[in-house]
């Protein structure tokens, strides 16, 4: 017997996280209501995915080629790494438009709880990296958790006796926010992290 | 704060009870496993988002049913605020006026509770967990961030423990975690410490006034990293430097054998009666005074704060003798905060201070006024 095209298509939408039986009905019958080609394209891109999408050699982000256009582009500054938990992560720094350097994704964060050591995460190719180029400061950027916290005192500890320059993405009130109005962990993280002007 | 209605449905034993409680005393009463004490729970759940006695929160949820709500109306510091707290499989449901609650400071600054229960003898006679968590909680009660500072330590100390017992980790991780440790540390100690200052003082005058003046003076002290001399506050950075210290001598003891050997999670609260540890030799109604103490001393330290929590008292007939009873309820007239007591025989608690009373019979989970105050 053949499956019902659009329960199977309600079926596999569901198992996108997020996405519950109502949702997943919704958007099948809005695809079913547009032109056909809108589906298409989005099934041939889902499905190029993972033939297309690849791990760039050098820094570990997802791209189209190894290495990545960012890894492959020499007016990249050098100098300046930044080191961030996940391939995403990059793309908030990038919005920015202020950074110039090269990123490298360790693929998450030390948690023992969870069994994730140095080993599973991309540290020895960062390593090999600090002394194959000539780097001169390791900007981590992992986020402000404990896990975060604690893979970002291990890279200094690892790095620094190497000479390479170790600073912490500082955290704390986001600009926008009314002081009265920012979550206390954000102030208190600001409060720590104040400078001179 | 006071809370003027309760509202539970299939909530243990309970189907369905609304209680018009805006009182100055609400007294539940009925026999043994009837559900007395399961309403007190409601409130403390309401208060606290947890039970005391259950932490899976399907036994909470009444035979056969799919989901649990209490409802709650506080009138507090910030006028009438309606509180729903609901569970079932699928969600779990916060709202303060219909509103759903993001932040649990939120929450916590328009309901809290302070609970004295016959479990509680283990402060005083159990191990140092129980003291410690008590001191964690007064902590808490008067300053709701208490509460992010000792989640963040357990959960540093939980992948540290991971870490040596999985036994791959070099003494550079092993440092790395420390690091983080030895801050969060630094701050639970001192904030520990601030709370045992503003709790010692009230805790040896609720105690002459529970115990009477010939049962020796009670006092409190920390004993391991956080200790401090009595009204002394630490600065956390001076404790996280000792810290540190104590952990690079302790660390190749801590790897060897693959436990975190030092820290604020190992400190104790020492309960002195004139001046040796109550934990060796107070007999069950000494303890019993003790944790009563304890508790009336949290009250206080609240009070000045500009706070007054709820002060929840779990089956009182079974756990004071009559002159601690009449020394108790001489302590609770002078007292500005809502009590709630459960008890198997209302004549036995007496006439309660200025009158200012609502009763309920508990009986087989169902819950009913009760007009006249039992004789």
């Amino acid at each position: 017997m053949a499956a019902d095209p659009l329960r199977r298509c309600v079926g596999q939408l569901s198992r996108l996280p997020g996405i519950g039986q109502r949702t997943a009905t919704r958007l099948a019958y809005w695809l079913l209501n547009q032109p056909d080609d809108v589906a298409r394209d989005i099934g041939e891109a889902l499905s190029e995915l993972h033939d297309t999408a690849v791990r760039c050699e050098i820094c570990h982000d997802v791209a189209a080629t190894s290495p990545c256009h960012r890894c492959a582009n020499p007016q990249r500054d050098h100098r300046v790494l930044c080191v961030v938990e996940r391939p995403q992560d990059i793309g908030a720094i990038e919005r920015t438009g202020t950074f110039e350097g090269r990123y490298h994704v360790l693929g998450g964060a030390l948690a023992p709880l969870d069994g994730v050591g140095p080993e599973q995460l991309n540290i020895r190719s960062l390593l090999r990296r600090l002394s194959d180029q000539p780097v001169e400061e390791v900007l981590v950027a992992t986020d402000p958790d404990v896990e975060g916290d604690a893979t970002a005192l291990y890279l200094a500890r690892l790095v620094r006796p190497s000479g390479v320059r170790v600073t912490r993405l500082a955290h704390g009130v986001s600009v926008g926010t009314e002081l009265e109005f920012a979550d206390k962990s954000s102030v208190a993280r600001a409060l720590e992290n104040r400078r001179e002007i | 704060m006071r809370l003027v209605s309760l509202e539970v449905a299939d909530w243990r034993n309970v189907a369905s009870a609304q209680l018009d409680t805006n009182a100055r005393f609400v007294v539940l009463h009925g026999d043994n496993a009837q559900g007395k004490t399961n309403l007190l729970e409601a409130v403390w759940t309401l208060s606290n988002l947890r039970s005391f006695r259950e932490s899976r929160y399907q036994r909470l949820i009444r035979h056969e049913c799919d989901s649990v709500q209490i409802d709650g109306m506080v009138v507090g510091e910030s006028g009438r605020r309606r509180l729903r707290w609901a569970r079932s499989a699928a969600s779990r449901t916060m709202q303060i006026d219909g509103q759903n609650v993001r932040q649990l400071r939120d929450w916590f600054a328009v309901l809290r509770a302070v609970l004295f229960c016959p479990e509680h003898g283990a402060i005083i006679r159990g191990g140092p967990v129980e003291r410690r968590s008590f001191v964690d909680r007064a902590a808490f009660t008067t300053r709701p961030a208490h509460l992010d500072v000792v989640r963040q330590y357990a959960r540093v100390l939980r992948h540290k423990a991971a870490l040596l017992r999985s036994r791959k980790g070099g003494r550079v991780q092993v440092e790395s975690w420390n690091s983080q440790l030895a801050l969060l540390g630094g701050q639970l100690a001192a904030r520990r410490a601030a709370a045992l200052c503003d709790l010692s003082e009230p805790f040896v005058e609720a105690h002459r006034a529970i115990a009477g003046p010939r049962s020796g003076v009670a006092t409190l002290r920390m004993r391991g990293l956080g200790r401090a001399a009595p009204g002394e506050r630490l600065d956390p950075a001076v404790v996280t430097a000792q810290f540190i210290e104590k952990l690079s001598t302790g660390l190749d003891d801590e790897i060897r054998q693959a436990r975190c050997l030092v820290g604020p999670h190992r400190d104790d609260l020492v309960v002195d009666l004139d001046g040796h540890p109550a934990r060796n030799f107070a007999s069950q109604g000494q303890a019993r005074s003790l944790v009563l103490a304890l508790k009336l001393a949290e009250l206080e330290a609240a009070r000045r704060q500009g706070l007054a929590p709820l002060f929840l008292l779990d089956d009182l007939t079974s756990e004071l003798d009559r002159s601690r009873m009449v020394r108790l309820m001489e302590v609770l007239a002078d007292l500005k905060n809502q009590v709630w007591l459960t008890t198997t025989d209302p004549r036995w608690l007496g006439p309660l201070p200025g009158g200012d009373v609502v009763s309920y019979k508990v009986a087989a989970g169902r819950v009913e006024p009760l007009s006249e105050p039992p004789e």
